[in-house]
Formats: structure tokens, C-alpha cells, sequence
């Protein structure tokens, strides 16, 4: 799907606009018993430290705030800042991840629309990105690994980006189904930060606006296990990037995901395709990652995860390239609001047979504080 | 005249014993508490967010009355055995209801799930530490509480659910009406200091003499203690 430069360039101003309207016309909430509170506020942080076999370490800092004003019939303003010290060069990263209005509407077939920076409408692993929701210290692979280029002389990508992408979207659920239907300006293949480095290199800054179409759903059998998939066409290449690259390109994304959860355990699954478009024909990837935590007292957990990516080189197709990890993580939470956690990781990066082995101790830190 | 000696002798052994048969008992006749509960500062229930759910909540209302989370309680109370209860605090709207109960030593409390949704209530409370795990709709799990002390309950799932169990060695605690209102019944008589706790405001504590077969009256007024000169 590609869109005309001018459309593209007026899709912000389109989507706030279409936003409002539909909150304008938004149907009345049933009136509620008492008042509850305007404002809901609560941050996470996290501190981790990973050292590698060779006794090299990093240390990653992250730290956010979810800010909910309540405006009334259902509506909502949701915006979540964010500061990050990245692990790999110690750089300090400052974004906006949520910026959003919107408007709720439960009952038997709840109706849920939001529009502005909205969280990814793709995918279960993007649902991880806040330390408190994470069984684990490292996040699923596919969110930040970038994959060989498939595209020559092309950006890498990523089998699935953790993205806040602008954009508005629609849902519906009920006890046993949920539907969503999304328009975002991002590829989910590609990282777009709404703070971004005014002088990249070459690939190194935002990509350009793609305007994505996302499709999903998901069924509930019973209470505790859901299997959801989603769709997401759009463009993933621009044509001008680079000097080699002439023409637009699209890709389709394809997930399928599951969660179970009984007693003490959860689970969680996701398989993700890619299928692009290059200058070579149609490029795949693909990728799935398990992980599962295991509550063995109040205080104790573990929790653990497999990724696997696998790709081609661009040029020669039949060459397989895999990206292997495993973490296991032994967790324990010190109050509801502090857990410490230490993990033992392994990864096998493309090209490579050797297989890093990392040590990797954390703590996080969540507090609701309205 | 001897009449009149001897008569006054046996009038005075008879009040005497009148008065000591009349105090002895009294002295170990149990008084009583009431009173009225009022918060005079706006306190809200706290929303559910939802930011990162692929399905839609239910709403999640504000209780009807912030006066049926507080508890009043003798807090320098003997230990003394009371017979142990059963309590329940529903899951219903990613919510506990209510969200506050008082128990006695030795009693049990019900978590029931009445939400189409897993929920995973724990506690890591000096009091007591438990974890209940995930169970359905329709389903139910209790823990009983051996010692006294305040247990906060959470969902491991849904963070912005809390609750809290007060378990006392005594029986002299309530949880006011939906007024306000709260009877303390057969307190020992003497001085004490009562508490009025709220989940999120703390402790109001106030001494009061319970005269004995008596009910005495104290007020709160949420945070701050009520006035000498506002009591009626």
C-alpha cells in the first residue's frame, strides 16, 4: 500500500482530526456509582547489569511514568514519557512512547477507540516493554535485533519492532473474542521514535512515514488461554533512502500468538513472518519465541524464554541465517513493588555457531501512585 | 438506745454489704464503644489503567462508601480469644469487594473470582504470605490467618487491585455502616485508646474511658482526630 507524498505528509493532522470526531460523537457511559479518581499515575524502573564471558559489563537504566487523565464519559488521555540508558553504548534516551486519547466503552461487546502515539497494535511481545510486565531481564529478541539486510545496500530491520507508532485504532471484545483494527505511520519492521537523531548516518535515524494497515483478533476458549494472529500490510522502503534504492516497497507481516495461564505458571508464544518485497522478489524471515514463569513460593519465581530468527543473506536466498537465545531468569520479589532477578543468558548471533553466554542481575521497581 | 446501737451497727454491715455486692459485680461488667465515622477530606478510588490489554475491561466503579474501608478497633486490648469467622472478598471488575475486612485470629477469608478473567491474589505481609494462583470465573480459594496484623492482598495479574485484611486477637473491632455509625460491644472497662484505620488514610487513634455497663462515645474525622469542643 503506497500513498501519495502529499496524503502522507497531512496523515498526522488526518488522523487527530478523525480522533476528535469520533470522540465527538461518542455515545454517552452509563452513569457510574461514585466518582473515582481524575488522575491515575504509576512508573516503572529498572537497573540491570549484564556482563559477558570476557567479564565486560553494561549497565541499562530505564524508567517511565503512565499518566491517565480521566475526562469523563469514558474518555481518556493517556501519555507515557520515558528514559532509557541504553545497555550497548551508554547513551541516555528520551522519548515519548504513549500520547493518546481515548474513548472506552465496556459492556457484553466492549468498543474501545484511540488515536495519537498509541501502543503497537501488533503482536504480544510489544506488550512486554514495561520491566514490571516482564518475566524476565532481556526482552523477546525479535522487539530489538536487527536482522541481515535483505534488501541490497538496504536498512537492516527487525522481525517485529516495539513501535509506538502514530496512529488510531479500533477494538471490540467480548468474553471470548477480541477484534482490532489499526492505521499506523510505521513499519513495524522498522524503529520510529517520535525523538530522533536530527543527523543519523545512513539508516540510522527515523525511517520514513509508511502508512500500515494492522488487522487482528483473537479468541478466549476458556478463562486463561487466548490464541490471537494478526495481519499488517504496508509500505517498509522508500524509494530515495539511498542512492541505490528506486523503488517503494511493501511488506506484509503475519503473527500468531498465545497465552495460557493456570495455577502458578503462564505461558506465552508468538510466531512472527515477514514477507518483503526487494529488489531480489519476495524476501522471508520468521521467528517465535516461548517464555513461561513459574511462581514457586510467594516470594520465589522463574521464568525463562527461547528465541529463534531465522533468515536469508539478500544476495544468496539459499544461505540461512539464524539468530538463537535462551535466558533463565530466578526472580524474587522482595515487597509487591521491588524484584530482584538474576538470569544466565546464551545467544547464538547470525553467521555465528559459538553460542555468548551472559550473567545478568536487576531490579525493578513499580508503583501505582494515584 | 442499745436497739438503737445494735440497729445501727446492722444498717451499716448491711449497706456495707449492699454497697460491696453492688460494686463487685459492676467492676467486671463490660461497657461499650460507639460512635460515628466521618472523612472530611475528598479521597477517590483509584482507576484501573489498561493501556496494554488486547481486550477491553470492565469498568472499573469507586466503591460506594470510602466509609466501609476503615475499621475501628480497642488498640490496647487484651488478648482474648473470639470465636473465628468467615469473611469474603470478591473479585468482581478488577476489583476486590470490599476492599477491606477484619477478621479474628484463626478465621478464614474466601477470595472468589466472579470476573471472566484470571486473577492471581497474593499477599507478602509479615502477617502472612501467600499466594493463591490463578483460578477462573466461578472458582474459589480461601487462607486462613493464624496471627494478628494488617495483610495487604494483591492481584499479581492486575496491579491496581489491593485490599486488606485486619486480623485482630480480640473481638473488639467493626467496620462502620454505610453512616458511619459502629457499637463496640462488651469493651473492659478503663481507659483505652480507639483506632479508626482507613486503607489509605492511616491511623486515627483517640483515649476514651469505658465506664463499666456504659456506653461511652467517640468521634472521628478522618485524617485529623476530632475535637474536644466538636464532640456532641
Amino acid at each position: 500500500m503506497k500513498m501519495p507524498p502529499r496524503l502522507l505528509a497531512r496523515a498526522p493532522t488526518v488522523i487527530l482530526v478523525t480522533v476528535a470526531a469520533i470522540l465527538t460523537l461518542a455515545a454517552p457511559a452509563a452513569a457510574q456509582q461514585a466518582q473515582p479518581s481524575v488522575l491515575s499515575i504509576d512508573s516503572a524502573a529498572s537497573v540491570d547489569v549484564t556482563a559477558d564471558a570476557n567479564g565486560n559489563q553494561v549497565t541499562g537504566v530505564f524508567l517511565d511514568t503512565l499518566v491517565v487523565g480521566d475526562f469523563g464519559k469514558n474518555i481518556q488521555a493517556i501519555v507515557r514519557p520515558q528514559i532509557q540508558r541504553l545497555a550497548n553504548n551508554g547513551e541516555w534516551n528520551r522519548q515519548i512512547w504513549v500520547a493518546e486519547m481515548r474513548y472506552e466503552r465496556p459492556g457484553p461487546v466492549a468498543f474501545r477507540i484511540e488515536g495519537g502515539y498509541i501502543p503497537s497494535p501488533v503482536g504480544l511481545a510489544n506488550l512486554t516493554l514495561r520491566p514490571h510486565m516482564n518475566p524476565t531481564i532481556a526482552v523477546p529478541a525479535e522487539l530489538f535485533t536487527s536482522i541481515p539486510s535483505l534488501e541490497v545496500r538496504g536498512p537492516r530491520v527487525n522481525l517485529m519492532s516495539g513501535i509506538y507508532p502514530l496512529g488510531a485504532q479500533a477494538t471490540a471484545s467480548a468474553t471470548h473474542w477480541d477484534a482490532r483494527v489499526a492505521l499506523i505511520d510505521t513499519s513495524p519492521l522498522r524503529l520510529r521514535r517520535v525523538f530522533a537523531d536530527p543527523n543519523p548516518p545512513l539508516f540510522g535515524g527515523n525511517p520514513p512515514r509508511f502508512m500500515n494497515v494492522v488487522v487482528g483478533g483473537g479468541i478466549t476458549p476458556f478463562v486463561g488461554f487466548r490464541v490471537g494472529a494478526s495481519l499488517t500490510h504496508g509500505g517498509w522502503l522508500r524509494a530515495g533512502e539511498s542512492p541505490t534504492i528506486t523503488t517503494s516497497r511493501d511488506a506484509n507481516l503475519y503473527t500468531i500468538e498465545s497465552e495460557l495461564s493456570f495455577r502458578h505458571t503462564s505461558l506465552a508464544s508468538e510466531l512472527v513472518h515477514d514477507a518483503l518485497d526487494t529488489s531480489l522478489g519476495t524476501r522471508s524471515t520468521s521467528g517465535w519465541y516461548v517464555q513461561g514463569a513459574q511462581a514457586l513460593t510467594p516470594r520465589w519465581f522463574v521464568a525463562g524464554r527461547v528465541d529463534r530468527i531465522q533468515t536469508t543473506l539478500p544476495t544468496i536466498a539459499g544461505l540461512e541465517q539464524n539468530f538463537n537465545g535462551t535466558e533463565q531468569t530466578l526472580g524474587f520479589r522482595v515487597t509487591p513493588e521491588i524484584t530482584l532477578r538474576v538470569s544466565h543468558r546464551m545467544r547464538q548471533a547470525f553467521g555465528r555457531d559459538a553460542w555468548d553466554h551472559f550473567g545478568a542481575a536487576s531490579i525493578v521497581w513499580y508503583r501505582r501512585w494515584m | 438506745m442499745i436497739f438503737s446501737a445494735r440497729s445501727s451497727v446492722l444498717v451499716a454491715a448491711v449497706l456495707g454489704l449492699a454497697l460491696t455486692i453492688d460494686k463487685e459485680p459492676a467492676a467486671q461488667e463490660p461497657g461499650s464503644v460507639r460512635g460515628r465515622v466521618s472523612i472530611d477530606i475528598p479521597i477517590t478510588a483509584k482507576r484501573a489503567t489498561s493501556t496494554y490489554s488486547r481486550s477491553i475491561p470492565a469498568v472499573a466503579l469507586a466503591p460506594e462508601s470510602e466509609l466501609r474501608h476503615v475499621v475501628v478497633y480497642v488498640k490496647d486490648a487484651p488478648r482474648t480469644p473470639a470465636p473465628a469467622m468467615r469473611a469474603e472478598i470478591r473479585q468482581r471488575n478488577e476489583n476486590f469487594v470490599p476492599r477491606v475486612v477484619a477478621v479474628t485470629v484463626g478465621s478464614t477469608v474466601e477470595f472468589p473470582n466472579d470476573d471472566p478473567i484470571y486473577h492471581n491474589v497474593f499477599s507478602l505481609s509479615r502477617t502472612k504470605t501467600f499466594d493463591l494462583g490463578r483460578y477462573p470465573k466461578g472458582k474459589s480459594r480461601g487462607e486462613r490467618f493464624d496471627k494478628p496484623g494488617v495483610v495487604k492482598v494483591f492481584c499479581q495479574i492486575h496491579s491496581h487491585m489491593s485490599a486488606t485484611v485486619l486480623v485482630f486477637d480480640h473481638p473488639w473491632f467493626a467496620i462502620p455502616d454505610e453512616q458511619g455509625n459502629f457499637d463496640l460491644r462488651g469493651v473492659p472497662p478503663g481507659m483505652h485508646q480507639i483506632t479508626a484505620w482507613h486503607e489509605r488514610l492511616g491511623d486515627t487513634t483517640l483515649p476514651l474511658r469505658v465506664e463499666p455497663a456504659r456506653p461511652a462515645t467517640v468521634d472521628f474525622v478522618l485524617p485529623i482526630p476530632a475535637r474536644p469542643e466538636d464532640r456532641p
